[in-house]
């Protein structure tokens, strides 16, 4: 049986990267404050590991879509990440590839009688 | 007190007297022994344990109980070094040519003091003066320096070579730093055996040392700064 309220293991890889972008797009953050916002806005849905974050955020600063910046907060040290331009642009064709499925899945969905 | 033996409240506070801070620290220890992780990686997943830990306690946990859960959740040592590896492989070179060279800085400069010392140390005591004296105790100071820095996980060098390894410049001169004042040292130890006699051919000979040590901090200067670039993409 598959587990209706958990996000599958290849639909968390694939959705890594946009949520990324898109909590960044909504301003600078550090690995812990970003994932505690994704697990909250999907209702504990999706649930990652929390370390497999890091080498997804250090591969995306390679790629030149997000910065980074150790900084001093409430006495403690975190590295805060932000997108640049190039992560603007990725989050944009992300925004449609995400929508298109969305999309066509709705318009297959609607199609099906509802029980009433 | 009571000894029934469904009592965990009792079995906790008996054996706790956890200590978080150690913990956190065998953790960070475990993870920097693969060789995957640069320091940056393990200062930012212990930073993420850190909250993690902190918010768990707020929610009532124990603090053992949050650290279990925190290092649970961020993910097992090897499966994390995998992870962290697939993106490293040439950042980890450079970073181990680099501390490897600032190694070779400190051991050189450290070595250079030393021998000041030992050149003094065969001079008569009634000839000593204050500089001497100087020679004596700065390779001491700075040998017990790096001593305790090695046994300590928080000593002043990691720390003064992690503020470093942001500003490549500041990292370069400091190996430079280092090279210049022991071979001052050297020159002073033995302008002050031989009495002025050899000050001048001494000076000359050590300049090509000196020029050693500009290579060294000049190879630092570019490493550290191809490994900024490579960090930041």
């Amino acid at each position: 049986m598959h587990n209706t309220a958990m996000l599958s293991k290849e639909l968390v890889a694939a959705s890594t990267v946009p949520l990324v972008l898109s909590v960044l797009g909504k301003g600078e953050t550090y690995g812990y404050a970003l994932i505690q916002s994704v697990r909250e806005l999907s209702g504990g849905r999706i649930e990652w590991t929390e370390g497999m974050l890091y080498p997804v955020l250090h591969w995306m600063e390679r790629e030149g879509m997000i910065e980074s910046e150790w900084r001093k907060a409430e006495g403690r040290r975190r590295k805060y990440y932000r997108l640049r331009k190039e992560g603007r642009k990725a989050l944009e064709a992300e925004q449609q590839q995400w929508m298109t499925v969305h999309t066509t899945l709705m318009g297959l969905w609607k199609t099906k009688p509802r029980l009433i | 007190m009571d000894d029934r033996p469904h009592n965990p409240d009792g079995l906790m506070e008996n054996q706790t007297s956890f200590d978080l801070k150690a913990a956190i620290r065998n953790w960070r220890q475990n993870l920097a022994q693969s060789p995957e992780f640069r320091t940056g990686d393990v200062d930012e997943l212990e930073s993420h344990v850190q909250d993690s830990v902190a918010e768990l306690e707020g929610c009532g946990l124990s603090a053992e109980e949050a650290f279990v859960i925190a290092t649970r959740r961020v993910g097992s040592g090897p499966a994390l070094a995998e992870e962290f590896a697939r993106g490293n492989g040439q950042a980890l070179w450079i970073d181990r040519g680099l501390w490897m060279i600032v190694g070779w800085a400190a051991i050189s400069g450290f070595k250079s003091m030393a021998e000041s010392t030992a050149q003094i140390a065969f001079i008569p005591t009634e000839f000593r003066t204050d500089l001497p004296l100087l020679v004596w105790i700065l390779p001491i100071l700075v040998g017990a320096i790096l001593l305790r820095s090695l046994i300590r996980a928080e000593g002043v060098v990691p720390r003064l070579l992690g503020k470093l390894q942001g500003r490549p410049l500041a990292l370069a001169l400091t190996a430079l730093g280092v090279g210049a004042f022991s071979l001052l040292l050297r020159v002073l130890a033995l302008d002050y055996i031989t009495g002025h006699r050899m000050l001048r051919e001494f000076i000359l000979g050590n300049l090509m040392s000196l020029s050693e040590w500009l290579i060294a901090a000049l190879v630092i200067l570019v490493m550290a700064r191809r490994k900024l670039r490579l960090a930041k993409a």
